[in-house]
């Protein structure tokens, strides 16, 4: 099931991965703490490459490395 | 090079300035008060500099404008009492199907195929070749989001969360059109 879930994350979007993962809301909490190592986590836990993971990072205000 | 509508700062400072005053007025609640928040959120978003000249400033008063509609049903309240149906598209291709939980109030023949995936932040595997028109009902709308970056491609266009199963596609006979290949 997680496998084929995985797989299927590939032809989704990042909004459509956090909330088929059910990530949506510990993303948007992460989001508003700013708190970097969860959003890093939850992002590479739906496959999201790392240039897409630094552009949101950025984007939340929060310095990438 | 152009800027795209995620770069259009005159349209997101009016829709900044719109959301604003939509949540600050948001506690009388009634449904003439919002609307005339809308009408003037929408008239913010018209009176941007070269609206009609500009394509990609037209999108971007397009989402305002679209932005300011939920968000006016949305602030109603009693969503539950509102069977309003708006019309909803999911461009998809290659391994990406017809069905999911991505949504758009944005028509997709306001961007180039290669804008509109840059824009929607549309995965590699979704090539993009079609898309769908349909209609949900504004409850059904499970989140309202900016599309996250992906792939490559910056996101930034209005994005819902929808449940497939809510959508309505028996009105539509014939949905499955090919999409800039027409």
């Amino acid at each position: 099931m997680i496998n084929a879930m995985k797989e299927n994350y590939l032809e989704m979007t990042v909004n459509e991965r956090l909330y088929a993962s059910g990530l949506i809301a510990e993303f948007d909490k992460a989001k508003k703490k700013k708190d970097k190592e969860a959003l890093v986590t939850i992002l590479k836990k739906i496959q999201v490459d790392d240039p897409s993971i630094k552009k949101i990072l950025t984007d939340a205000g929060i310095t990438p490395d | 090079m152009k800027p795209y509508p995620g770069e259009c700062h005159d349209c997101f400072y009016s829709f900044k300035v719109g959301v604003f005053v939509l949540v600050e007025y948001n506690g009388a609640k009634t449904a003439r008060t919002t609307i005339n928040l809308l009408t003037a959120g929408i008239q913010l978003a018209e009176d941007i500099p070269n609206y009609d000249a500009n394509d990609w400033t037209y999108a971007g008063g397009f989402v305002t404008e679209k932005a300011f509609e939920i968000l006016a049903f949305k602030s109603l309240g009693n969503l539950e009492n509102i069977r309003i149906r708006i019309p909803i598209y999911r461009v998809y291709g290659g391994v990406s199907r017809v069905v999911g939980f991505s949504w758009t109030p944005i028509n997709p023949k306001l961007f180039s195929v290669s804008a509109f995936r840059r824009h929607a932040g549309l995965p590699n595997l979704n090539c993009g070749s079609r898309y769908i028109m349909v209609s949900v009902r504004i409850k059904d709308i499970i989140q309202f989001r900016s599309a996250l970056p992906l792939d490559g491609n910056p996101g930034g266009l209005p994005e819902f969360i929808i449940n497939s199963q809510n959508v309505n596609y028996s009105g539509y006979p014939g949905i499955f059109k090919s999409y800039w290949n027409k």
